[in-house]
């Protein structure tokens, strides 16, 4: 645990003096300037992440896998726009006179909307089922639950073999 | 452990070439992308569930409009149907079915262990960011390459007399995929009449 | 509102539903069978979706959504098929229009009342686009398998005068691919809108309420009982205390879950 805590803090500080000292080849205001749609991607990810890990509640875990999705979704097309490029509607002959932007990863997106909304839906059916049975939809009230009806092992005590919910 | 982490960084650092330099963020993307990252903020903190639901719309709305601005209609108008309109109604849905509280407070307080988990998350994504070509760069290797994109663009109207390049992607050169992608959309179907134990929609 | 008359259980088949929809007009030997319909069952079931009989009672009394819905919605329609059509020279193509069309049914079915648009569409018309859909795909693909080609390899496709690429491609993009999207997704719909245990059983009483608001009523009148006398719950109170203290409703949730299991 110390160790990880201070590999934690050793990369922290490597990565304050990478960003810092502009020996990265973009600094940090150049990839914001350039690469923006980027880190939005990157902090759109990284709210997915947070709503999956840290809310309790199923839908709205579902609500940040979707979050997570659309985020990659977003730098699928950003890696196909060119910059004076139009839609890819490519009548005949245009190809050599006019830029386009790319296909090929509009079609990977296109895919994976569809394929996540039935997996959404799905999700949903679940969350509707768990609740209909145990009558919550709280991850931490189901782990009670599930433990008092047997279906999960009980916590090892912590503090004596009561067991130990004690540091909830 | 250190000092090989920093050796890593530098060599990726110095290795990576110079991105030539292409136009600067107009204010209508700005505004976009701040709406975006706004509206995701809003999903993840608002405490009653209904309130994320609504405000994940929005969010959805906005890329859209995000991907329009990229020159990607197909992706938008899928984007803005099935995003916005159907995953927002079976979320609606789920919450009719299930249960609501209502709340006093707006936002809910932030879990920092979780936060600091994205964050070191985020930090890992950025050290990338000066590897990948900036956004709209002619020498991406989707474009530097002639076989991936312009061997697509020419040979799409030739072969198939279809000006829709992404249908013609999707229906005909990638055709098998979309086969696959096509029972996966049943296969959901199914599975939620499974779970729910009904043989019919009704 | 539940559905006393609703006989889709596990046991139902689509021949069911068939049945179903055409005993719709037949609601009189209903009303001897079953007498206590709620009002919008009691009514027959024949003549337009909007007008008062078959309505009953309205399932909102919104002046602003039916009218305009009525306006919309061919206009949606129209669209969705325009995109569905024309995918091969716009923007557009099955998923798309597919997904227009789904959310065209979900607008009706939000203005005119759930029930009335699961009677309107029958269950039969929705698994039939989804399973013609997946079976046209699949059998304009083999077709040129069955005559010595590759799977989806279109030029080999018997079609007499037009372009068989181009057509090839047409045809899965609207005969295959947007009746399966708008299928399912109709399907998912209101399937998510019965729920589970759809006779009243569940905790979220089965179905929207009169007024289409979320009945959040029962669930009010629980919170009110603070999770200090569930201790029959089952859980020990050092936790569960805690629980209640930073959010009233995982206490409401553990209380619905022991009278469920008492239920059950």
């Amino acid at each position: 645990m110390n160790a990880a805590l201070g590999a934690a803090t050793d990369f922290g500080s490597v990565l304050a003096s990478v960003l810092a000292s502009g020996t990265a080849t973009a600094s940090a205001l150049d990839v914001l300037t350039t690469r923006h749609a980027y880190v939005a991607f990157a902090l759109l990810l990284c709210i997915g992440l947070y709503m999956m890990i840290a809310n309790p509640n199923l839908v709205k875990k579902i609500i940040g896998l979707n979050l997570f999705q659309t985020a990659i979704f977003l730098l699928f097309i950003t890696s196909a726009y060119v910059e004076g490029g139009a839609m890819p509607i490519v009548p005949e002959g245009a190809a050599e006179t006019q830029t386009f932007v790319s296909p090929l990863p509009h079609v990977i997106v296109l895919t994976a909307i569809v394929v996540g909304v039935s997996l959404t839906a799905v999700g949903l059916a679940l969350c509707i089922r768990i609740y209909d049975e145990y009558g919550t939809l709280r991850t931490d009230v189901l782990r009670e639950l599930l433990r008092d009806e047997g279906s999960l092992p009980e916590q090892p005590a912590v503090g004596g073999p009561e067991g130990g919910e004690a540091d909830e | 452990m250190t000092g090989a982490l920093a050796l890593a960084v530098g060599s990726v650092a110095s290795t990576a070439p110079a991105s030539p330099v292409v136009a600067q963020v107009t204010a209508i993307e700005a505004s976009l992308l701040a709406f975006v990252v706004l509206t995701a903020l809003a999903t993840a903190l608002a405490r009653d569930v209904l309130a994320a639901v609504i405000v994940f719309g929005a969010y959805s709305l906005g890329m859209a409009a995000l991907y329009t601005f990229y020159r990607a209609p197909d992706v938008a108008l899928t984007e803005a149907a099935i995003s916005a309109g159907v995953t927002t109604v079976l979320l609606l849905l789920t919450l009719a079915k299930t249960t609501r509280i209502d709340h006093d407070v707006a936002f809910e307080s932030v879990n920092l262990p979780a936060a600091g988990a994205a964050g070191f998350l985020f930090a890992g994504l950025l050290l990338t960011m000066g590897d990948i070509p900036a956004i709209g760069s002619p020498d991406a290797p989707i474009w530097s390459n002639p076989d991936v994109t312009q061997w697509y663009l020419t040979e799409t109207y030739a072969q198939t007399h279809v000006e829709n390049t992404v249908m013609a992607v999707l229906a005909a050169f990638r055709g098998f995929d979309t086969f696959g992608e096509a029972v996966v959309v049943f296969a959901g179907g199914v599975a939620a009449l499974i779970v729910l134990h009904r043989e019919v929609f009704a | 509102m539940t559905d006393a008359a609703d006989d889709t259980d596990m046991t139902d088949t689509a021949t069911d539903s068939e049945a179903d929809a055409s005993t719709g007009e037949g609601a009189a030997e209903r009303d001897d069978a079953e007498p206590d319909l709620p009002p919008h069952r009691a009514v027959p079931r024949s003549g337009r979706l909007d007008s008062e009989e078959r309505q009953g009672t309205p399932y909102t009394e919104s002046q602003v959504i039916m009218p305009t819905v009525k306006v919309v919605a061919p206009f949606a329609f129209t669209y969705g098929l325009f995109i569905t059509f024309h995918g091969s020279g716009s923007p557009g193509g099955g998923f798309q229009g597919g997904a227009i069309m789904a959310a065209v049914v979900f607008m009706i079915a939000f203005a005119f009342g759930i029930e009335s648009t699961r009677d309107w569409l029958a269950n039969t018309v929705v698994v039939a686009l989804a399973v013609g859909g997946a079976l046209a795909f699949a059998g304009i693909g083999l077709v040129p398998v069955a005559l010595g080609g590759a799977f989806l390899q279109y030029d080999l496709l018997p079609i007499p005068v037009l372009d068989p690429v181009k057509y090839g491609m047409e045809a899965v993009e609207v005969v295959g691919i947007a009746p399966i999207v708008s299928g399912v997704l109709m399907g998912l719909f209101f399937l998510l809108a019965r729920g589970f245990n759809s006779d009243g059983d569940g905790f979220g009483n089965g179905s929207l309420d009169e007024d289409g608001s979320i009945d959040e009523q029962q669930r009010d009148e629980e919170s009110i009982d603070v999770p200090d006398a569930t201790d029959d719950a089952a859980v020990a109170d050092g936790g569960h205390a805690d629980d209640a203290g930073r959010a009233g409703d995982g206490a409401v949730d553990t209380e619905t879950a022991s009278s469920g299991g008492d239920r059950r």
